[in-house]
């Protein structure tokens, strides 16, 4: 019978692979036990491909992870529409609607057929009263992701960033 | 499909809006009225699963702190819940096992206070048979007297009729009252899970603006609760107080349990009053002022109650005018007795959320377009590929 040695335990114990929602980039710096504890307040949905996830001016409380497929942000523009980004597995989309109660600026198409999980408003504020280590690590990869979409404008000011 | 085949544009989850659906105006407030009403009338046959759910959801209310509290050190849901609950039981059992010793001793050993109280409780009906007497000989005519005469033991009839086959029901509630900590426990451990759960059968479209629907269901019962509680406390302070003043004995023990009966709307309020006339008139005899200052006292509380406190709590806390909140209490009587009075603010809260947002999900022309779209996307992929089906 093989031992284990401890640095494989350590490895074991924050072992994120076999969690459901570990590709989530937003939930990259949460522990395995973070995870697990998030993970029956996300709700899995399932679109078909060119199916509206949500359209722009909807009043939103929830932000979108993308467990599989692709998903493009598309908005209207004075030129017609134009197509955004192209959300891939792992990416997270509408996460304004976490902090601000402002109409959606884009509108979200599933581009394939995709599983997303969604997370709302309410569940990251009781997380923050309750499990706050956990809150605080989102909360710093959300700001860090829009940290990025900033500098991106600042450097492109006639671009159009999500 | 194109985005040009389906547009989009901005603002158009406002169009679909349909005005005068807000149950706030006076139609919606009848309307829902109605339902209320329609609701407690059909679901009269589950109505002995009324009192353990309206006590397992106050509990929830009062051991969340607790719960939230052991989450934030770090325990699990599962055990965190356990603990909050566990401790509250733990807190009543030792309470009820402190209690029933000196109930049995008051009951089985000590038969003098207990005939004391039965003494005193003839010696009210007695002394009210005589003051309505006397009342009636002074100021009415003869035929209004026999008339008078012949409506107490009607009355008293008739109280028996809506009291006996409420004690009934209580005794058929009362093994039901075990369900109490196990309701708690789950409400605690899965309450998340619950709304998961019932989000899951929801279509796509309707999705986002469900889950913020019931998360105003949530924030309405919650809302109706701490009101309820509100309404405890501050019926317990003022019966108390005014038992003290007054110079009742055991004035906080007295105003507690009388605050707890009022959560029976109306019928609550006399049996309170009547058990407080009845430890007067056995504490006091020869002092009769007593007797009427306690009654006066009940009479104006529950006057309070009704008019300022429950509107001010409960009638607030859910946004019901205080007009609506009295007829619609008074119309579940009629319809669904004690249980229905007591279910129907909760009931009527919760519809009006439901109605004030129905015109945001299910009347939403945008939202009912993008279902139709998930349908017809699904149908064509389901029969891609095999001959004979049309697609749409």
């Amino acid at each position: 019978m093989p031992v284990l040695s401890f640095p494989t335990l350590l490895r074991r114990w924050n072992q994120r692979g076999d969690q459901p929602y570990s590709v989530i980039k937003l939930f990259s710096t949460l522990s395995s036990r973070e995870l697990k504890n998030i993970a029956p307040v996300l709700h899995d949905r399932t679109y078909v491909e060119g199916e509206v996830v949500f359209d722009e001016g909807e009043l939103g409380q929830a932000i979108y992870f993308v467990l599989d497929g692709t998903v493009s942000l598309r908005r209207t523009l004075a030129d017609g529409q134009r197509v955004l980004a192209h959300m891939e597995k792992g990416d997270s989309f509408g996460a304004l609607a976490l902090l601000v109660d402002e109409p959606r600026v884009a509108q979200a198409v599933a581009q394939t057929d995709c599983r997303l999980a969604v997370f709302f408003r309410s569940d990251l504020h009781r997380l923050m009263d309750t499990q706050a280590p956990a809150a605080f690590k989102i909360s710093l990869e959300m700001a860090r992701h829009l940290a990025q979409i900033l500098r991106r404008v600042a450097l492109n000011p006639g671009s159009v960033e999500i | 499909m194109t985005l040009e085949s389906n547009p989009a544009a901005a603002g158009t989850q406002s169009d679909g809006e349909v005005p005068g659906t807000d149950s706030t105006g006076p139609l919606g407030a009848l309307a829902t009225m109605g339902v209320t009403c329609l609701v407690l009338a059909i679901f009269q046959t589950a109505f002995w699963l009324v009192v353990p759910l309206i006590l397992a959801l106050v509990l929830y209310y009062l051991v969340r702190p607790v719960h939230l509290s052991l989450l934030r050190v770090g325990m699990a849901p599962g055990p965190a819940a356990g603990a909050a609950v566990a401790c509250f039981s733990a807190i009543g059992i030792a309470a009820l096992a402190t209690s029933l010793p000196r109930v049995r001793t008051l009951v089985l050993e000590n038969h003098v206070a207990v005939e004391r109280y039965r003494e005193g409780g003839a010696q009210l009906v007695n002394q009210v048979v005589v003051a309505m007497d006397t009342f009636v000989t002074k100021f009415a005519s003869d035929s209004l007297r026999d008339e008078v005469k012949r409506a107490i033991p009607d009355f008293v009839a008739s109280l028996g009729r809506i009291v006996e086959p409420s004690m009934a029901s209580m005794s058929r509630w009362l093994p039901a009252i075990v369900l109490v900590p196990f309701l708690t426990f789950f409400l605690l451990k899965d309450g998340r899970q619950l709304k998961t759960l019932l989000a899951r059968p929801v279509p796509n479209a309707f999705f986002e603006s469900s889950l913020v629907l019931l998360q105003r269901v949530d924030e309405a019962a919650k809302a109706y609760f701490r009101g309820l509680l509100q309404l405890t406390i501050l019926d317990a302070t003022a019966l108390s107080a005014g038992l003290a003043v007054i110079g009742m004995p055991h004035p906080v023990l007295l105003g507690v349990a009388s605050a707890i009966l009022m959560w029976i709307p109306y019928v609550g309020g006399i049996f309170a009053a009547v058990a407080a006339s009845i430890v007067a008139i056995t504490e006091f005899p020869e002092q009769p002022a007593i007797l009427y200052g306690t009654l006066a006292w009940y009479l104006a509380v529950r006057w309070l109650d009704g008019f300022v406190f429950m509107p001010l709590t409960i009638g607030k806390s859910l946004h019901i005018h205080p007009v609506v909140a009295v007829l619609t209490i008074l119309l579940a009587g009629a319809i669904a007795g004690i249980p229905g009075m007591m279910l129907a603010l909760p009931v009527f809260g919760i519809l009006k959320v439901v109605f004030d947002s129905s015109s945001l999900i299910v009347l939403n022309e945008r939202l009912r377009a993008r279902h139709r779209q998930e349908r017809i996307l699904r149908r064509r992929q389901a029969t891609a590929g095999l001959i004979g089906i049309t697609e749409d």
